[in-house]
């Protein structure tokens, strides 16, 4: 590599001057990534518990295959959906609420249709839920009998048992939520329709648009050809979300529990 | 008990919070599809059925145009690679759910590590890695394989779709009952045959996975951006086809949702549409064939 490690530290990205870094793609990965998994991880436990624990039988199936359903819709209408809907909807109520409040200069500014970091963001939790999901809720109908015949007989309320109940699976809930981080990660296409693809020099504020490494690739690809370097960058750019993902996959296999 | 009120009213305060939460994380779901239906049918209406078989209009011109080119190229690329991707994964599952020696048994476990890491990775690095094996394989032997091609296209997806379709038929194997293993394997019948009728055996299940590779096909979308790049003209079916880039409704809803003009991007709505109602139909199929088993 022509730049030795400084790629990954630079944050320019100049085709004409064959010159690039790839520093705010990461960061816009982990930043949309972390956002997207925190919120995915109330998201999901709620409606795994509410499937599992709360709902009568008959409208239980009914969460359940629309759970099911929204795992199965193709990213990249996610993506349509959140860039025609989605993002202006967040810029017209979020976004420039918070401007309004003067807090502009931690969050940065919404531009065009609201397309940024933070859209990206919460169109990868409402992506990552029903995955993340249907994990727990097979770990919570996996607790033994006995377990929660104890659980029964002590005279709990119904939000103890369940705190219990979650504490007893945690396992699964940090497989669940690791294998979703990773789904968050690698997530292309509907990303790249929400995050923005530009490049600015606020890339660390959630709500100017930004970059993500998959974005990155999948926006510059077509002109990477005509430049001598830039297809190597790119690679680069692959090869620390294939690290990236490798990390997230080896923790699952140490840490998480055993499929 | 002291302080049971107490606790009673924060137990009913919890529950009805995870009831707020879990509707407003299923709200946008309802909203997607309503939305993408809505939308997809309203553009559809103005040039039933020529849609579908129509090529994209002119960018920022009145006319609506249509999807057809975009269809035939999902059908084509699936076509090609869910008879390979099948063929590998069944026999890749029978190797490790039926290893006899130990030999055999640790082949099958690496196997289903790589393929459960494989299953977790970006599908985007997968499309870099096809490009990158062309590119070489192009310098190596000073050959000119075009890497937006169809080739490159189908060489991804049997590499994104192979181990889901080998982890549901490796699962389906491995639920089979072992009297009924048994039985099979003391007919004195090859291995073969065995395993022939352990299939049989599997059938529904077969079909299920089928299903989801299929699903897994047409909706993968980051892989193909860099192999079968996208094209908006019908495909010319001759000796050549495998070396040309093809447009498949995924590309097209991505690149048209990015584009400038308006009636390309209500296109992409009607492609988005078109996937929807094709991905849902798949869902409930596989549904279907999971409960009969």
């Amino acid at each position: 590599m022509r730049d030795g490690f400084s790629i990954v530290l630079k944050t320019s990205w100049n085709p004409v001057k064959e010159d690039y870094g790839i520093l705010p793609a990461i960061v816009g990965t982990i930043i949309s990534a972390s956002i997207a998994l925190a919120l995915a991880l109330v998201l999901s436990v709620s409606t795994s518990v509410l499937i599992v624990e709360v709902l009568p039988r008959r409208l239980r199936s009914l969460a359940e295959v629309l759970v099911d359903l929204a795992a199965a819709i193709p990213s990249v209408i996610y993506g349509l959906w959140g860039l025609y809907i989605l993002s202006p909807f967040l810029k017209e109520f979020v976004m420039d609420r918070v401007v309004e409040l003067g807090l502009g200069g931690i969050f940065g500014y919404p531009r065009g249709l609201g397309t940024s970091i933070f859209s990206a963001s919460i169109l990868l939790s409402i992506m990552i839920t029903p995955f993340a999901a249907s994990i727990i809720r097979v770990g919570l109908r996996s607790i033994p009998i006995h377990i929660k015949e104890v659980l029964a007989s002590l005279a709990l309320t119904k939000w103890e048992v369940i705190v219990m109940e979650l504490k007893y699976i945690r396992r699964t809930i940090f497989t669940a939520l690791a294998v979703a981080y990773g789904r968050a990660v690698g997530e292309t296409a509907a990303v790249a329709m929400v995050v923005g693809n530009t490049l600015t020099t606020d890339f660390f504020k959630v709500f100017s648009p930004g970059y993500t490494i998959s974005s990155l690739i999948a926006d510059q690809y077509p002109n990477a050809e005509a430049y001598t370097y830039m297809v190597s960058a790119l690679f680069t750019a692959g090869l620390f979300l294939f690290m990236l993902s490798l990390v997230i996959n080896v923790l699952v296999m140490i840490y998480g529990e055993k499929r | 008990m002291r302080g049971l009120g107490i606790r009673k009213l924060k137990s009913y305060l919890m529950i009805s919070l995870i009831t707020t939460v879990s509707v407003l994380a299923l709200i946008p779901i309802f909203h997607l599809i309503t939305s993408v239906t809505l939308k997809g049918v309203e553009v559809i209406s103005r040039n039933f059925p020529n849609i579908f078989f129509d090529v994209r209009p002119i960018p920022g011109s009145k006319e609506v145009g249509g999807i057809g080119p975009y269809i035939v190229g999902t059908l084509i690329i699936t076509s090609l690679s869910i008879p390979i991707t099948l063929t590998i994964s069944v026999l890749a599952s029978l190797y490790s759910s039926e290893a006899l020696s130990r030999f055999e048994r640790s082949i099958g476990k690496y196997t289903r590590l790589f393929t459960h890491m494989l299953i977790e990775f970006p599908t985007i690095i997968i499309g870099l890695t096809v490009y990158g094996l062309l590119t070489s394989i192009n310098n190596l032997f000073n050959i000119n394989i075009p890497r937006f091609s169809l080739l490159a296209g189908t060489l991804a997806l049997i590499i994104i779709v192979t181990p889901y379709v080998y982890s549901q038929v490796e699962d389906a194997l491995k639920s089979i009952p072992s009297h009924v293993r048994e039985a099979v394997y003391s007919l004195g019948v090859t291995r073969v045959k065995a395993a022939y009728i352990l299939l049989r055996y599997i059938k529904p299940a077969l079909y299920a996975s089928i299903t989801i590779g299929v699903f897994r096909t047409i909706s993968e979308t980051a892989a193909l951006l860099f192999t079968a790049f996208g094209s908006d003209h019908y495909p010319i079916l001759d000796s050549q086809i495998l070396f040309r880039p093809i447009g498949t409704l995924t590309l097209a809803i991505y690149n048209f949702a990015l584009s400038p003009y308006e009636n390309w991007i209500d296109l992409s709505w009607v492609a988005a549409f078109t996937l929807l109602v094709m991905s849902t139909t798949l869902f409930v199929i596989s549904k279907v064939l999971s409960r009969g088993r």
